[in-house]
């Protein structure tokens, strides 16, 4: 038997660790079923119909932190992510094909928060674990719970973030601490270093994680809508009765007016546009008093701004159905104030 | 193929050291093996097998971070090299668990793993896997899922998928040490038609010698990592006189069956999904009875002591219990029923043990000066006096076993049958599942075959209709040398 | 393991179709539920889904074990909606004003959760896991991160094995009631955690033996002696998802709600 090597670059994991993770994320599978049997006790207890859950959804988490924490590898938080959704996937788990997604993501989290440093600290670890738990809520909350309170959401959150925090970091990092004082933890490679001064590092980590942490809620709160329906827009902010503006309630009120588009790169020469003033829009949300700026916000975030009380008064500007989306015809603004794709209609 | 002059293995003055272990696990082991011999490795637990098998498969130091000094040569190449272990070296190694090596989904896919790994062409593949699985009589299993076979039927497929990489040096560690009784006989069947046939060198570690002697092995005697001992040949009055022969001499006080019994199961029946486990079994135990239960895996013994510790219901039938039954359950593996930090507080999971019961317990589990190890950090053995002795701690009236002896040394099984006869002493009713079938024979007032057919009775007319009905591997014969 | 789901032994419908082309069919019917706007085109993928269903044999035995679950998740996530949307015109009061808006939201949430899990119980009941992994691997990703997944299935069995020896354990030693208070919570985590994860960690070593001795990651390739074939009706499962994701852009597009 001939045996020829092909050169090769020195793998993420190695043949060790790929079955580490492998074993990890089919035991963190397996015991979803423990983790919802007790979530279903913790809500029954509660007397709720789901949701206290959330205390244990740490669990969840365990097991990429576990794989990172065991390795010291970037990536295995990742892979075992996916792998530990893709069994409870196929093993018949409650949520289907989504939690692929949501373990995925965990994990992700998992590695970013946990970041390159081979033995990160408690601190960091236990960050980690908060926010990559946390984010199950805001996916779920994307795809089933769209419109329910934002209060509503940033409970449930608070709950898997301490969950996560406990659950996930601490216990993964108690396990490894106990599995290597029983001498059974399974020695790799990345062991040998010995972390020099880790205190800075896990500085920087924390303040990564929670920049991270801040941006995504940010993001997530306030920019981010995957799913909205493209014809409606949100009418809120300092407003009396906020709502959600739909084109086809309001079709009736569309006026037509002529404009000419002069934007920096765009030039689009005076024609006709059909819309829905976007004064009656406001007038039916009912401006409190002191509000004194109108911000229209487009899907990916997007913001023009306008004086309120020269929009009040002003019938050149339109909200307009075009292929489906919502768009501003500014007659009288320049282009940077045309925007396509709205989503929302903020009043400061 | 493999030509009759290559397979020769050549170890010098080998030491091999883990990280955080005082003692070497092998300590200056010098052995030649010649091409197309077949030795037999044995010695207790810890004596150094599993690292010596490790060490010629190539594992150890390149995966298995030890050091290592000394020099291992197959056909006069060095393996003890940083590289990965190479399976071109001509030396393929099963291991002990049957079901832990195997890493596919079907049986097809898992004997051409190697193959496919070593980039054969598809037609090569294809054919090695057919060759090997029809060498060992196994080609009706191609098709089949890994998960679903029995415990023999995987280490046969485990064998056949070393086999697909055409090895000159075959490294087999304690294949059959987890397999029931008849699982254990098909590989021995097996191995001696391996051995006799295409002269490849056959090394196996095995503790249970006399189903190998018709393989003519050479006997190398480990012990704390030393070579103690060296045979050119072995036969089975040569058992006894080194002492490599379970005798059992066990006092068997006579039961008296009068009064009410301690445990009754009637006409209980038990199934999963559609397979029935337990059809219509009934069974009287009376106070100071052991009861042996013995039979092929997956024919219903743990789900028996599942009915009998109340954490199944049976689906027909009844099942009466002592009126306060004191429950002590000893499981399969240690790690099973091992909960807490240290070996103290695993003793008050239940209830608060302290102060001088807690010393005297551990004493007689000789586990004193322990008391603050974390549990999982001690030898297996130990690990199972610490089960065993947290399930007797509150003196338990029923007293079920599930494989206690599996991976033990002589020394600890005495200690766990001391145990055993102890409670028997206090009139508890012992339920013992085993495939330590000669152990269970001098132990044992009644036994109950679960398996085709349910057969329960005194042990001597439980293995005379074994062995009449051709179930010779679970009569005490087989394993002692009694049969030929 | 999984094929423990499959109720039925026909070799009918999408069991004939090869695993990766109904992965395509589950991720086009995702998209369209989470995608399209209004109810429309998600009630078209619970048809779907249902047709297919009965045309790959029969209901799967899950779904059926399932259904209370399924049911009373779905009214949940209407009643959420029905509670938190003002909007629209109220249709009658049951304590809160109920809107036509907020029935429409509901609907649409409980459409997308139930094609989302019957979509995926019907995937793992026509979908031989073997054939999956097989599939994965061919797909050209690095064999050895595939190679994960394969193993993970493979461990599953062993997984379920150890979680209910372990309960068990628990049970016998009366530690089984795992929320009279934060400390049994904490003991019951730790005493089911640890055991399993040990139970796994001890079996690292043998796999890694397993595996490297017969020349897993020699190479950075390994031969892939069976493929799966295609056939007509892989294409007409393909076509379906195209014709999916399809639908589900003009109904952007055109706004069909």
């Amino acid at each position: 038997m001939a045996e020829g090597r092909s050169p090769r670059k020195k793998p993420l994991l190695d043949v060790r660790e790929i079955v580490l993770v492998a074993l990890l994320a089919s035991a963190g599978g397996v015991l979803s079923t423990y983790v919802g049997y007790i979530g279903n006790l913790i809500n029954r207890l509660f007397g709720l119909p789901f949701g206290a859950g959330q205390l244990i959804a740490g669990l969840h988490v365990l097991w990429p932190i576990l794989a990172r924490a065991l390795t010291g590898r970037f990536g295995s938080g990742t892979l075992t992510g996916l792998v530990k959704g893709a069994v409870e996937f196929l093993s018949g788990g409650t949520h289907g094909v989504v939690i692929v997604l949501v373990d995925l993501v965990e994990g992700i989290l998992v590695d970013l928060g946990m970041g390159i440093s081979r033995r990160p600290s408690l601190a960091v670890t236990m960050v980690a674990g908060a926010v990559a738990s946390a984010s199950n809520v805001f996916l779920f909350q994307a795809i089933y719970f769209t419109g329910v309170p934002v209060a509503f959401l940033l409970v449930m959150a608070g709950l898997s973030l301490v969950s996560g925090a406990v659950c996930g970091g601490y216990l993964a990092w108690d396990l490894r601490r106990f599995l290597i004082a029983s001498r059974i933890a399974p020695s790799f490679d990345a062991d040998e270093p010995k972390a020099r001064s880790t205190f800075g590092r896990g500085l920087v980590g924390v303040l990564a994680v929670g920049l991270l942490l801040g941006g995504g809620v940010y993001y997530y709160t306030s920019v981010f809508d995957p799913f909205a329906a493209p014809d409606r827009a949100k009418v809120q902010g300092a407003l009396v009765s906020p709502f959600v503006f739909r084109y086809s309630e309001w079709a009736k009120e569309a006026v037509t007016i002529t404009a000419e588009l002069r934007g920096t790169v765009t030039y689009v020469p005076p024609r006709e546009y059909a819309g829905v003033p976007l004064a009656l829009v406001l007038e039916r949300a009912r401006p409190k008093a002191g509000a004194t700026a109108v911000e229209v916000i487009a899907e990916d975030g997007y913001t023009a701004s306008f004086e309120l009380a020269a929009i009040v008064g002003d019938r050149g500007v339109l909200l307009a159905l075009e292929e489906g989306h919502l768009r501003l015809i500014g007659a009288g603004y320049d282009g940077a104030h045309w925007v396509d794709r709205v989503t929302r209609i903020a009043v400061r | 193929m493999p030509c009759a002059s290559s397979g020769e293995i050549s170890v010098q003055s080998l030491t091999v050291r883990y990280p955080d272990r005082e003692r070497p696990a092998l300590d200056s082991v010098s052995e030649r093996i010649r091409p197309g011999e077949t030795v037999v490795v044995t010695g207790a637990s810890g004596s150094g097998k599993t690292t010596l098998f490790r060490v010629l498969g190539g594992f150890v130091p390149s995966m298995i971070r030890a050091k290592v000094e000394g020099e291992v040569l197959i056909d006069g190449i060095s393996i003890l090299t940083k590289d990965s272990p190479r399976p071109a070296a001509g030396v393929g190694l099963v291991q002990q668990d049957p079901d832990a090596q195997i890493c596919t989904l079907s049986v097809w896919e898992e004997v051409a793993f190697g193959p496919e790994n070593l980039c054969l062409p598809p037609e090569e593949v294809t054919a090695r896997v057919a060759e090997s699985l029809a060498s060992l009589g196994i080609a009706h299993l191609a098709g089949r899922e890994t998960t679903r076979l029995s415990g023999g039927e995987k280490q046969r497929v485990a064998i056949a998928s070393i086999l697909a990489l055409r090895p000159r040096v075959i490294l087999l560690d304690e294949p059959t040490a987890n397999l029931d009784p008849g699982g254990a006989k098909q590989v021995f069947d097996l191995l001696r038609s391996l051995g006799e046939r295409d002269g490849r060198t056959l090394v196996l570690a095995e503790h249970r010698l006399a189903p190998l002697l018709p393989l003519h092995p050479r006997l190398l005697l480990l012990e704390e990592g030393k070579v103690l001992l060296r045979r050119p040949s072995v036969a089975y009055s040569d058992l006894d006189s080194l002492g490599l022969r379970a005798r059992w001499e066990i006092p068997r006080p006579v039961v008296v069956r009068s009064g009410p019994p301690a445990l009754v199961l009637e006409g209980v029946s038990f199934a999963y999904g559609e397979a029935p486990l337990l059809d219509r079994l009934t069974l009287r135990l009376w106070p100071g009875e052991v009861l042996g239960v013995i039979g092929p895996n997956g024919s219903g013994k743990t789900t028996l002591l599942r009915l009998a510790a109340g954490l199944e219901r049976p689906q027909a039938g009844r099942v009466l219990r002592p009126k306060s039954p004191v429950l002590g359950f000893v499981f399969q593996h240690p790690h099973q029923q091992i909960f807490e930090r240290t070996v103290r507080r695993e003793f008050s999971v239940e209830d608060e043990i302290a102060g001088a019961r807690l010393a005297d317990l551990l004493r007689r589990a000789r586990l004193d000066g322990l008391e603050e190890a974390p549990p999982l950090s001690l030898s297996l053995g130990e690990q199972r006096r610490l089960t065993v002795a947290t399930a007797l701690s509150r003196g338990p009236n029923l007293l079920l076993l599930d494989e206690p002896f599996i991976g033990q040394d002589r020394e600890n099984v005495v200690w766990i049958l001391s145990q055993i006869l102890a409670a028997r002493e206090r009139g508890a009713v012992t339920l013992l599942v085993s495939h330590d079938i000669p152990l269970v024979a001098s132990l044992c007032d009644r036994l109950l075959y679960l398996g085709e057919e349910a057969v329960e009775g005194e042990t001597a007319e439980v293995f005379d209709h074994l062995e009449s009905t051709r179930r010779e591997a679970f009569t005490p014969g087989y394993w002692e040398g009694g049969l030929r | 393991m999984i094929a423990s789901l499959v109720a039925g032994r026909t070799r009918g419908g999408l069991r004939r179709a090869t695993p990766l082309a109904n992965l395509l069919l589950l991720l086009a019917l995702l998209a369209a539920v989470l995608a399209s706007p209004g109810i429309f085109v998600k009630l078209g993928a619970l048809l779907l889904v249902l047709g297919l269903a009965a045309l790959s044999g029969g209901a799967p035995r899950t779904v059926l074990r399932r259904g209370r679950f399924v049911l009373g998740f779905s009214l949940f996530l209407l009643l959420i909606q029905v509670l938190s949307v003002r909007e629209g015109g109220v249709l009658f009061s049951i304590g809160v004003p109920v809107t036509d808006r907020g029935l429409l939201a509901g609907a649409e949430m409980a459409l997308r959760f139930l094609v989302i899990v019957l979509s995926s119980l019907l995937f793992i009941t026509v979908t031989d896991p073997d054939r999956l992994a097989r599939a994965i691997l061919a797909l050209g990703i690095p064999y050895r991160y595939g190679f994960t997944f394969v193993l993970a299935l493979r461990f599953v069995p062993f997984f379920r094995e150890e979680y209910r020896t372990v309960r068990e354990a628990q049970r016998v030693r009366g530690v089984d009631r795992p929320i009279r208070s934060l400390k049994s919570l904490r003991r019951s985590i730790r005493y089911t955690v640890l055991p399993v994860l040990v139970a796994g960690l001890a079996r690292v070593d043998t796999v890694a033996v397993s595996m490297k001795g017969r020349g897993f990651d020699l190479h950075a390739k390994r031969t892939i002696t069976r493929r799966e074939r295609w056939h007509p009706i892989d294409l007409a499962v393909v076509g379906l998802s195209l014709l999916l994701v399809a639908v589900t852009v003009l109904a952007r597009e055109r706004g069909w709600q």
